[in-house]
């Protein structure tokens, strides 16, 4: 859908009964190469010290002997709809914005971990003390990145929401200029991640789901993960 | 986590009590059991009017739950934030209880014991039953705060609230009962208070027994989180079946039972009582840290059924 055209609706839309958009993700499984340069890409990007991990990539063997084949899994802030750490946090620090994106405000947290408990996706970090990669050496970009987390809170993936946000400000369609898209999702070396509208008929995410099989992690708990997986294609 | 992948459950780290901040980490624990001590402690004392006990209660609730729940928070100084999910999260109401239970029982106790002066006020009734209510609901929120989680099965249950409900009671007359050797207690509610701790360790160990065969029975995490607590898996669950299943259930049960049925006022019968106490102040601690250290996850797989 033209940007233009969806921001002249979502202004008609103002009344709140109608929510447009819906920024969701989906992982092909098949191009996953367990790379982990999401992983890399989202510390660097981020500033992440040490043991604060936003996204990670799990390997999984299936099958028997000697018919295995190892499958790469990218895990992540499930950004759900019904997201159980909104509903646990005692501060409100974690928040779910009307586009779909679950956010904490760090300034807000106060360090109990409760979200990190209720979580099923185990898609949260605490900062516990300050640590960096190279204590050792005076490292001005050290200094500068890891302050804007704050000891004692806690730490997730918000899908980039500053890029996104940014961005659409000036007219970009997030999931399709890179600009607006999660740092994973165009760091990807696979093409393995999309990012995207899930409401949007037309957008990539919503193309994808309507042509392949998905799935999502633990549906079962209610959930509803916006993040979709497409399984890998089987050998011929 | 490949392993943890492979095994099809992951044991949940965050409140473990071990971490990079040292003791501020261990203060969670602590801060659980005397969160259940204090107000069953309370409720006792209230019930029996033991003014000690009710003053024990007071200093347990500060010290040992209150400020030792706040050290334990990353952001401590932010502690009054909990209060703003009071619609939702258990940890804020439970904060809202312990605030309403803290103000109310200590302008109970100092009124109290200020003797009849106090007495004759009007407020005193209601001062008194918002202690009591209070002291109930803040004695069942940590079991309701684990019945949430829905992402650990063997926490996700109607158990949780109930147990730790009557952990707290049978905490409370243990105390009470401790304390009858410093201060002195009725001798007709002593016995009365010694029955309900005999029935409360009955009804605490048919609840675990019965929570560990039915949760058993469940899908692997919950039968993970049951080998944990039995001391089957890799052996690390050992201190809830020695320190709250047998040496915090059983034994007292039989020392209880011989105190119970063959009586007797001499030295040696006094030290069996006390030392069955202590046993089961001591379980209770273990078996707090056993659930919370035994909850676990189904791990990440991908459904079967996507035949991936």
């Amino acid at each position: 859908m033209n940007t233009f055209i969806r921001q002249q609706r979502e202004t008609t839309c103002q009344d709140g009964l109608t929510e447009l958009r819906h920024y969701g993700m989906i992982i092909d499984l098949t191009k996953c190469l367990g790379c982990q340069t999401c992983t890399v890409a989202c510390k660097l990007f981020h500033g992440l010290g040490p043991d604060i991990v936003r996204v990670r990539v799990v390997e999984q063997e299936l099958g028997q002997y000697p018919d295995v084949e190892r499958l790469y899994i990218p895990l992540r802030c499930m950004h759900c709809d019904e997201p159980e750490c909104v509903k646990a946090c005692p501060t409100g620090a974690t928040k779910k914005r009307p586009d779909g994106i679950v956010t904490i405000d760090r300034d807000e947290c106060m360090g109990c971990r409760y979200c990190s408990v209720v979580c099923p996706y185990h898609a949260r970090s605490f900062i516990p003390v300050e640590k960096r990669y190279f204590p050792e050496s005076d490292n001005h970009w050290e200094d500068v990145r890891y302050r804007q987390h704050q000891v004692g809170t806690m730490d997730k993936c918000d899908f980039c929401h500053e890029r996104i946000d940014r961005a659409t400000d000036r007219m970009l369609e997030p999931g399709e200029d890179p600009e607006a898209t999660p740092i994973c999702v165009i760091s990807c070396i696979g093409k393995a991640l999309y990012f995207g509208d899930l409401n949007d008929p037309e957008s990539t995410v919503s193309r994808l789901l309507e042509e392949r099989e998905s799935f999502r992690l633990k549906e079962d708990l209610g959930t509803g993960p916006s993040i979709y997986y497409l399984p890998r294609r089987k050998r011929k | 986590m490949i392993k943890t992948l492979r095994e099809g459950f992951v044991f949940q780290r965050d409140w473990t009590g071990k971490g990079e901040r040292g003791l501020r980490d261990q203060m969670l624990m602590p801060a659980i059991f005397f969160g259940a001590i204090s107000p069953g402690l309370y409720i006792t004392a209230l019930l029996t009017d033991f003014i000690p006990g009710l003053w024990v209660s007071v200093v347990l609730n500060i010290a040992g739950y209150g400020l030792a729940h706040i050290m334990y928070l990353g952001r401590m100084e932010r502690f009054w934030r909990g209060l703003l999910n009071l619609r939702h999260s258990w940890i804020s109401r439970g904060l809202l209880f312990n605030i309403i239970f803290t103000i109310s029982s200590t302008g109970f106790v100092v009124l109290r014991s200020m003797g009849t002066v106090a007495d004759s006020d009007q407020y005193m009734p209601v001062i008194k039953w918002i202690s009591f209510i209070s002291s109930l609901l803040f004695l069942a929120y940590p079991g309701f705060m684990l019945s949430f989680v829905k992402a650990i099965p063997f926490w996700h249950s109607a158990v949780e609230p109930l147990l730790f409900f009557i952990q707290g009671v049978l905490g409370g007359t243990a105390v009470q009962l401790l304390m009858g050797s410093l201060f002195r207690i009725d001798p007709s509610v002593s016995a009365g208070l010694l029955k309900i701790n005999y029935l409360l360790v009955i009804t605490v160990l048919l609840i675990i027994l019965s929570a560990l065969i039915i949760k058993s029975l469940h899908g692997e995490a919950e039968r993970a989180s049951v080998m944990y607590l039995l001391g089957i898996y890799r052996g690390e669950g050992r201190l809830f079946l020695y320190g709250a299943l047998i040496g915090g259930l059983v034994i007292p049960l039989l020392l209880l039972s011989l105190f119970i049925f063959y009586g007797g006022h001499t030295a040696v019968v006094t030290a069996t009582l006390y030392t069955a106490l202590i046993l089961e102040l001591t379980g209770i601690y273990f078996a707090k840290y056993g659930f919370i250290r035994a909850g676990a996850y189904p791990s990440d797989t991908i459904p079967k059924r996507e035949g991936v």
